[in-house]
């Protein structure tokens, strides 16, 4: 590794070590995502194929730029635009507070992020705070692509097994396997109410059915008449039937009552029913964002 | 339905421009070696013969038939773009599938890669499959999200669903599901006729679709074929081509053993077709549940709206006609 200087270990990601680095020759800072292949059998994984084909193709400025691919016998690098936090990070370092703007700011970047890909035919399925990535300009960029996937016309099911829990949707919760990109909107609107209660997770489930109690006792249990279809998902089961006392204001006190109504917009239990990103986008919850932001 | 609620048509005709954006971007016609006989490089009828053998491999491994269709989009640029010794063919296109897999597929599918490299019985080395894979990733730069005529089959069957389910509404015994999964078999077929390679996926699925049209939907498909000619924008004479190399093929195959049943039904004359092919049944099933088959019958409602823009569009494409 000439090309680049290794200056320290940033974090882990789902298939890789991360580390700073800076390229020796124009001293530009970078990300390197670091892939041992010597110590197993398997060649490139697959996580880090579809990352890679994926964002080869999505070069958007609120997605993680990939500038280049290292591939040796022994390890397999990937050069990334370097970004200073991820949300997860920047949580941590705001004491309880964000300012409303800032909120608004990183919601909308991150709708216009989902919005491209979801245009571009690709799902991300695993977006969370730790996969949102903010730079000192307060950008935000997707990033981590290894559950990402291309989708085609859904003729066939895909896997259940997405998606970090507190950021699942009900119905993959409930087996769905044959999902679009509503799947990306439910964890967006949980990233939404994080951000609006300056990191404090909307549903901290600790496994399936205690998330999926959680989210019922928040937006009360779906029946067929409001989800048709959802009593025949593969791991559907009854649930204690939770009537709807939610006070919005209570949830989210520092949201604006039309964040609060894109809010529920998202968080639709039937998949059919929740907005998408592009639609999310014209919201009248952004009519005052900052134009500096809406123009990028 | 479900693909109603979750994929308008408007979405569709989005999905399809997208994936013409891709084939433009990367498409170029095969220019293969082929007649002479040339031993120091793979020549198509090998590059034929690896693909039937694929086609085996990946209904061994459950493959979606879209991740076969791409394993054979690498194979081919791959012999695109380097000369090939045939010794190495089979490593070469027993990479090009695992790669296509571990794109597509998800990872409860993907085989470890040693029991990919032995049962496939390709011959070949876990080592040797890697090193090939890392070949096949440098030159082709990691570009593996190809389009392909799998992905262009699967836009028009499911925009003929939403707009023209009187076409399939009259199909005796034949759900869409059941049509979807035998034009996707011929597809397959089709995938390993090297002369096909001149034409884009696009063509190729549009002209089998046209093909399937003629056969099921007597009187529409000529103006079927003709908006969707305008939307992936063919001309007639590639398109007339294509349409008689496919069945010419289908024809000659022995794979594929179409016979025809001809029943007077309410004083119509109604085809009914029987094709007996192996695993048929297990593609239906996946597929059977996607279109909510049991039962349910709700093609009807966005049909009058392209009936309209027919009429409107209706430049009727004189030349189209199989022998």
């Amino acid at each position: 590794m000439q090309k680049y200087e290794k200056l320290e270990k940033i974090g882990e990601g789902t298939y890789g070590t991360v580390f700073k680095a800076k390229n020796r020759e124009t001293c530009e800072i970078v990300a390197l995502k670091r892939v041992r292949l010597d110590d197993d059998d398997e060649g490139v994984p697959s996580s880090a194929l579809r990352e890679i084909c994926l964002l080869k193709e999505l070069k958007h400025k609120n997605i993680v730029r990939l500038h280049d691919v290292l591939h040796s016998e022994k390890k397999l690098t990937l050069v990334f635009e370097y970004c200073d936090q991820d949300l997860k990070k920047y949580f941590d370092s705001c004491n309880g507070d964000i300012d409303p703007d800032v909120v608004k700011s990183f919601m909308y970047q991150l709708l216009r992020g989902l919005a491209f890909c979801h245009s571009h035919n690709v799902l991300h399925r695993d977006l969370k705070p730790q996969n949102l990535l903010i730079n000192k300009n307060g950008e935000l960029k997707l990033a981590d692509f290894g559950l990402a996937r291309a989708f085609g016309i859904p003729v066939r099911c895909y896997s259940a097994e997405v998606v970090t829990l507190w950021y699942r949707p009900p119905d993959v919760l409930f087996g769905a396997k044959l999902y679009t990109t509503s799947i990306d909107m439910w964890s967006a609107g949980c990233i939404f109410a994080e951000l609006a209660n300056a990191g404090r997770p909307l549903f901290p489930g600790s496994d399936v059915d205690d998330q999926l109690k959680r989210i019922f006792r928040l937006l009360g249990t779906p029946g067929e008449d409001t989800w048709s279809g959802m009593t025949s998902l593969p791991d559907y089961k009854p649930y204690p039937p939770f009537h709807v006392t939610t006070n919005w204001q209570h949830v989210v006190p520092k949201l604006s009552t039309k964040g609060r109504d894109l809010l529920q917009r998202l968080l639709v239990c039937n998949p059919s029913g929740r907005i998408s990103a592009e639609d999310g986008m014209q919201h009248s919850y952004f009519a005052d964002l900052n134009p500096a932001v809406k123009q990028g | 339905m479900r693909l109603h609620s979750d994929m308008g048509s408007m979405q569709l005709l989005h999905m399809l421009e997208e994936a013409l954006r891709k084939e433009r971007s990367y498409w170029k016609p095969n220019t293969g070696r082929s007649q002479q006989k040339n031993e120091t490089e793979v020549v198509q009828e090998q590059r034929d013969e690896m693909v039937r053998w694929l086609t085996k491999l990946s209904d061994k491994f459950h493959f979606h038939p879209e991740t076969f269709a791409l394993g054979v989009s690498l194979l081919d640029r791959f012999l695109q773009c380097v000369k090939a010794r045939p010794k190495y063919a089979q490593c070469i296109a027993v990479s090009c599938l695992y790669l296509a897999a571990k794109t597509l597929e998800e990872d409860e599918v993907i085989p470890g890669s040693l029991d990919y490299v032995v049962d496939s019985q390709s011959g070949c080395t876990v080592a040797e499959v890697l090193r090939m894979e890392r070949i096949i990733l440098d030159k082709l730069h990691w570009d593996l999200l190809t389009v392909t005529a799998i992905d262009f089959l699967h836009i028009f069957h499911a925009l003929l669903l939403t707009k023209h389910p009187y076409l399939l509404n009259n199909l005796m015994q034949m759900t869409p599901s059941r049509q979807l999964s035998l034009m996707t078999q011929k597809l397959k077929h089709c995938l390993a006729q090297h002369q096909l390679l001149a034409f884009k996926p696009s063509t190729l699925a549009l002209a089998l679709v046209s093909l399937e049209l003629e056969l099921f939907a007597t009187n529409n498909w000529l103006p079927v074929t003709v908006r969707m000619q305008q939307l992936v924008k063919v001309d007639n004479v590639h398109l007339i081509r294509c349409r008689e190399i496919i069945s010419r093929h289908l024809a000659s195959s022995r794979h594929i053993n179409t016979v025809y049943i001809y029943s007077t039904l309410k004083d119509k004359a109604t085809k009914r077709k029987v094709d007996q092919l192996e695993d048929e049944e297990d593609v239906s099933e996946s597929i059977k549940r996607l279109y909510n088959e049991e039962g349910e019958n709700s093609l009807g409602h966005c049909g009058s709206e392209f009936r309209q823009e027919l009429d409107e569009n209706s430049s009727p494409l004189q030349a189209v006609s199989v022998k």
